[in-house]
């Protein structure tokens, strides 16, 4: 999406976008539940983005040590290491760069897939054949998503601050269990809850996104490309901002 | 060419009224597709509503299924006004209606069996498995392709995927079946088949029918009457023999 190109495109996107996601509250607690398609989604887009997420996540833990380790050897305080890792990766460094890689790989694939069944047609013959596809389809992917994100997230931080017990290791000797006490002491609730509860809403964002672009693509290959191409972007653009409104919000509840 | 199909012998015009199309307006911004479009579809009739490409066929076909809202005008299906339904409603009578996508719509994700399996499942009749297996096994035979359940849609011809859409059409025994250009994209050998089997089944299950196309060879085979759709109206409607006979440049253009 280009912000830049026409303000009233912008704000009738915007519009576009808050109706559909407004469609998924009214119609997520209406029966006929979609349950088995909803357990399918939960495993392909936990499933599809698991080993993307640890491997970046590993890369991740252990370059970040490695960066800081000379800023905290200069001013003598390299023992707390494991204390400033921690932190900035349960914090931040882990929901955003999970949620990015998230949104990489599952906002293009939902907008690739809703797009090539809407251009074929095959939305509307669910439709003929008595299954809401708004519901099929949309609303179980988007529980997935934001049901899913925190999970990854989670299992993501735990393997980047593997990668970062090993970056410390790489330059100084300490236990497995000395690293991980250092980060738990220095870790609150205040830390941990915040920024999960933000992943619900990144991945909330994904999967709208996705869907929304894919259910209206245009015709054709070039549409359904960009329908899956501008996902991303506009995804990933809503993570930064979803993230910035977070920050404001736990610093003004005086989670911080 | 096979022209013994041809001799099916036309239907009394005054059998009980199926669909009923009157004054219906439809446009997409500033283009007109559809103004003051009028149609009548008896039982167990052949309708074949013929147009130039871009005329606007398919809207009309969607407009009767719900799948399009229509500007002005009513749609009467069965008894009921189509426009007005509400969801539940709008399903109900959707169970009785058939709809064979121009592109097949066949559920790339899914087998052969599942695609046919998928309206036996979510209209609200409950089937037993046994039941789905035997009606699966049916519309298959009545198609000619047995033996493909298993297999997915990216596997078949062309041919082989207007058949299996076809089978799952016909898989809730509809009493009206819409074709959205049956033959076109086919090869002329295939396409025949395709009428053949058009016919047949019309035979089978005393279904009405409304073809569209701009395929005279599939109008020749199949139709007991001939809509030709042209500015948005019903320019005019007869039989094949008359329309052939006609002197008007309009209808003449369609039988050069
Ligand atoms: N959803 C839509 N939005 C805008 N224009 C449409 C839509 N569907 C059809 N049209 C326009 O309506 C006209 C008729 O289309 P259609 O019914 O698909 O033609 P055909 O007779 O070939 O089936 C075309 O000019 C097409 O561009
Ligand atoms: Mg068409």
């Amino acid at each position: 999406m280009q912000f830049g190109t026409n303000t009233r495109e912008f704000f009738d996107q915007t519009g576009k976008i808050s109706n559909f996601a407004g469609r998924f509250f009214s119609s997520v607690a209406k029966p006929r539940f979609e349950t088995a398609e909803f357990f399918n989604q939960c495993f392909l887009i936990g499933y599809k983005s698991l080993a993307l997420i640890a491997l970046t996540a590993f890369i991740m833990g252990l370059v970040l040590t490695m960066q800081l380790r000379p800023s905290l050897v200069e001013y003598g305080v390299q023992s707390q290491l494991p204390v400033m890792v921690g932190i900035a990766i349960v914090r931040e460094i882990g929901p955003v760069i999970t949620a990015l890689i998230f949104a990489g790989k599952i906002a293009s694939s939902i907008g690739a897939e809703l797009g090539s069944m809407k251009v074929t047609e095959q939305i509307d013959a669910m439709d003929v054949s008595g299954t809401n596809p708004y519901k099929y389809l949309v609303t179980t992917r988007v529980i997935a998503t934001t049901l899913m994100l925190p999970v990854l997230t989670v299992l993501g931080d735990a393997v980047s601050l593997f990668g970062a017990y090993i970056g410390v290791n790489i330059r100084s000797v300490t236990s497995f269990q000395l690293f991980f006490t250092q980060v738990f002491q220095s870790l609150s609730y205040g830390d941990l809850v915040p920024a999960v509860i933000k992943t619900f809403f990144f991945g909330f964002a994904v999967g709208i996104i996705g869907c929304y672009k894919g259910y209206f693509s245009s015709k054709g290959t070039r549409g359904v490309g960009s329908s899956a191409n501008s996902a991303v972007v506009l995804s990933s653009v809503l993570i930064f901002v979803i993230d910035l409104l977070a920050v404001q919000i736990t610093d003004l509840l005086g989670l911080n | 060419m096979d022209t013994t199909i041809s001799a099916i012998p036309r239907k009394p015009k005054d059998g009980q009224i199926m669909i009923e199309v009157k004054h219906l307006y439809k446009s997409f911004g500033k283009i007109h597709v559809l103004q003051d479009f009028n149609l009548t579809l008896h039982r167990q009739e052949n309708l074949v509503v013929l147009g130039k490409s871009g005329s606007g066929k398919s809207v009309l076909i969607k407009c009767i299924i719900g799948l399009l809202k229509p500007d002005k005008g009513s749609i009467i299906v069965l008894g009921e006004s189509v426009p007005d339904l509400n969801e539940e409603k709008l399903d109900q009578v959707r169970m009785k209606i058939g709809f064979l996508f121009q592109g097949n719509a066949l559920y790339d994700s899914m087998t052969v069996r599942e695609n046919l399996e998928f309206p036996l499942r979510r209209h609200t009749v409950n089937y037993s498995q046994d039941q789905i297996n035997e009606l699966v096994a049916e519309a298959l035979e009545n198609v000619g392709l047995p033996h493909t359940t298993e297999m997915m849609p990216s596997e078949l011809s062309g041919g082989m995927l207007k058949r299996v859409a076809l089978a799952r059409t016909l898989i809730l025994k509809p009493e009206i079946i819409l074709y959205d250009e049956p033959t076109t994209g086919l090869d002329p050998v295939t396409a025949r088949e395709i009428d053949k089997l058009i016919v047949a089944l019309q035979k089978k299950y005393h279904t009405a029918s409304i073809i569209i196309t701009h395929d005279m060879h599939c109008v020749k085979n199949t139709a007991d009457r001939v809509a030709l759709l042209l500015n948005g109206r019903c320019y005019t409607e007869g039989t094949y023999k008359e329309l052939e006979n006609a002197e008007d440049p309009k209808i003449k253009q369609f039988f050069e």
